[in-house]
């Protein structure tokens, strides 16, 4: 028996709306910004990948998932773009030379993992102290020096730095064993 | 040392470029009598350079985009409350698949439509594997193991009829000008785009709809037929009493997903599902009251029945095409 093998592909074919909402949360961001590589815009990469959870969801009890979710929605989501590509006509040259594929390619398999990072960096972040959150974001996000957040938040410099230090300590604790 | 004593602000400031000399000197030294602090070093730059591009997850507005795809996802009920009279082996089939035994008047009906002589006719047969048949039109049917599809040579020119023996799963592409039809025993099941499966057996059809909309109708009487919409199934019963009901079993498919999943499922209607799958006329012979919560992926009958005996105390017998359960 594999009660707890591929659970999230066990959660999908079971239709618990809870446990697709979960998935959703897991990889939509990521797989948006993975299309938005393809098709260059965020809004089309929406779409794509909504249309595609859609789908996924109502066609969860014919589907054959031989790989790992993750690995599944990343193909699926690709093979989406390049339908629409084709779809509109795009003949640009880097279009012609993508297809249909049932293994992603080693770029797009480094730029899964660099959007992984970058996603797990962002939810650690967005659970951060909210007011070491918020200098972090003002550095990172916003490019801003830390005397510019200082004076902007009425703070010492030093403790801005502290702050931002503070914050990276958490990043590297909380991505220990994570593939980077 | 210890990845949360070190010196964050020095790092920083190395990654920033905004290190002293002595501080750049200090921090070199440091590195140097840590063998794997370079390593270290690497792995928290990495960090802080891609906290920067992190930077775009602000723009997906996750629980919006939520709710926009939640609110296009039609979710299936289970019905639970009809139950209707069908084989025992069949009973828990359910979504989009057609099963069809016996070439009846649908094989008369589909081959006799136009001169006999000059027609070719193709036939698939899966004999050992679940087998995908790619037709003229783009439409994909898969055939369960034991199945066979027959349709002529101007399929997707003057029609679109296909005969199933056995069970399949039909993705059939819409825009077609043609309906597309497939003759099961006494029954024909029409569409002009969707997904959908078949399972027939004793004269009972089921026609279960994944997407789009199906009609089932006796083969003789399409004044007497029903509309099969998304996420329902369909029934013809032995006498050609049409019957429809909510909802899609989990394990319908489980013959192409080789995947099997019980929870907390009465081990009577597990043992339906199992026996289905493994192809077998079941037969309990004893009062079976447990439930079962597991998975099984891809696992020959003997290791399944082996876990049932363990958890339920149950004596199988699998002897020729049975599947007998005993205490």
């Amino acid at each position: 028996m594999k009660n707890y093998k591929n659970k999230e592909i066990s959660s999908l074919k079971s239709g618990d709306i809870a446990a697709y909402e979960s998935l959703f949360r897991q990889y939509y961001a990521a797989l948006v910004l993975f299309a938005v590589k393809y098709v260059s815009d965020i809004d089309i990469a929406r779409e794509i990948v909504q249309d595609f959870f859609v789908r996924l969801y109502e066609k969860r009890l014919t589907i054959s998932i031989d790989v790992s979710i993750k690995s599944y929605l990343y193909r699926s989501v690709y093979n989406s773009c390049i339908n629409y590509l084709n779809q509109r006509n795009i003949h640009e040259k880097h279009v012609n030379n993508m297809r249909i594929e049932n293994e992603l390619d080693e770029d797009a398999e480094k730029e899964i993992m660099t959007l992984d990072l970058q996603h797990k960096i962002y939810a650690i972040i967005e659970e951060l102290p909210v007011k070491c959150r918020q200098i972090f974001k003002m550095n990172r996000f916003e490019g801003l020096k830390n005397e510019e957040i200082a004076q902007m938040l009425n703070l010492s410099k030093r403790t801005v730095e502290t702050q931002i230090s503070k914050a990276l300590k958490i990043l590297r604790k909380r991505l220990a064993g994570f593939e980077i | 040392m210890d990845v949360l004593k070190m010196p964050y602000k020095a790092i920083i400031k190395m990654l920033e470029n905004k290190a002293k000399n002595i501080e750049y000197q200090t921090y070199m030294n440091q590195i140097n009598n840590e063998s794997n602090r370079t390593d270290e070093q690497a792995r928290i730059r990495k960090i802080w350079n891609e906290s920067e591009n992190a930077r775009k997850f602000e723009q997906i507005n996750l629980a919006g985009d939520w709710k926009t795809v939640r609110s296009r996802m039609r979710v299936t009920m289970s019905a639970g409350s009809e139950q209707i009279a069908f084989p025992m082996v069949l009973s828990r089939i359910a979504a989009v698949l057609i099963i069809a035994v016996g070439l009846g008047y649908g094989f008369y009906k589909v081959l006799t439509s136009q001169k006999f002589q000059t027609v070719k006719i193709y036939t698939y047969r899966a004999d050992r594997n679940v087998e995908e048949v790619y037709m003229p039109d783009g439409s994909v049917i898969n055939l369960n193991v034991g199945s066979s599809l027959v349709y002529r040579d101007d399929f997707n020119r003057s029609s679109r009829d296909v005969i199933l023996e056995g069970e399949g799963l039909f993705d059939v592409v819409p825009g077609h000008t043609l309906p597309f039809r497939v003759y099961t025993g006494e029954s024909v099941v029409e569409v002009t785009g969707t997904t959908f499966s078949i399972y027939e057996k004793d004269g009972v059809v089921k026609v279960s709809v994944i997407d789009g909309t199906v009609t089932l109708s006796p083969v003789d009487n399409s004044n007497s037929q029903i509309q099969i919409s998304k996420n329902q199934s369909g029934y013809m019963l032995a006498n050609k009493e049409l019957k429809i009901r909510d909802g899609i079993d989990v394990n319908n498919l489980s013959w192409k997903t080789r995947l099997l999943i019980f929870d907390e499922t009465p081990l009577d209607s597990a043992l339906v599902d199992i026996a289905h799958y493994f192809r077998k006329n079941l037969s309990i012979e004893a009062e079976v009251t447990e439930k079962v919560t597991a998975e099984f992926e891809n696992q020959p009958l003997s290791e399944i029945l082996d876990e049932l005996e363990q958890v339920a105390g149950l004596v199988f017998d699998t002897t020729g095409g049975s599947l007998s359960v005993r205490r």
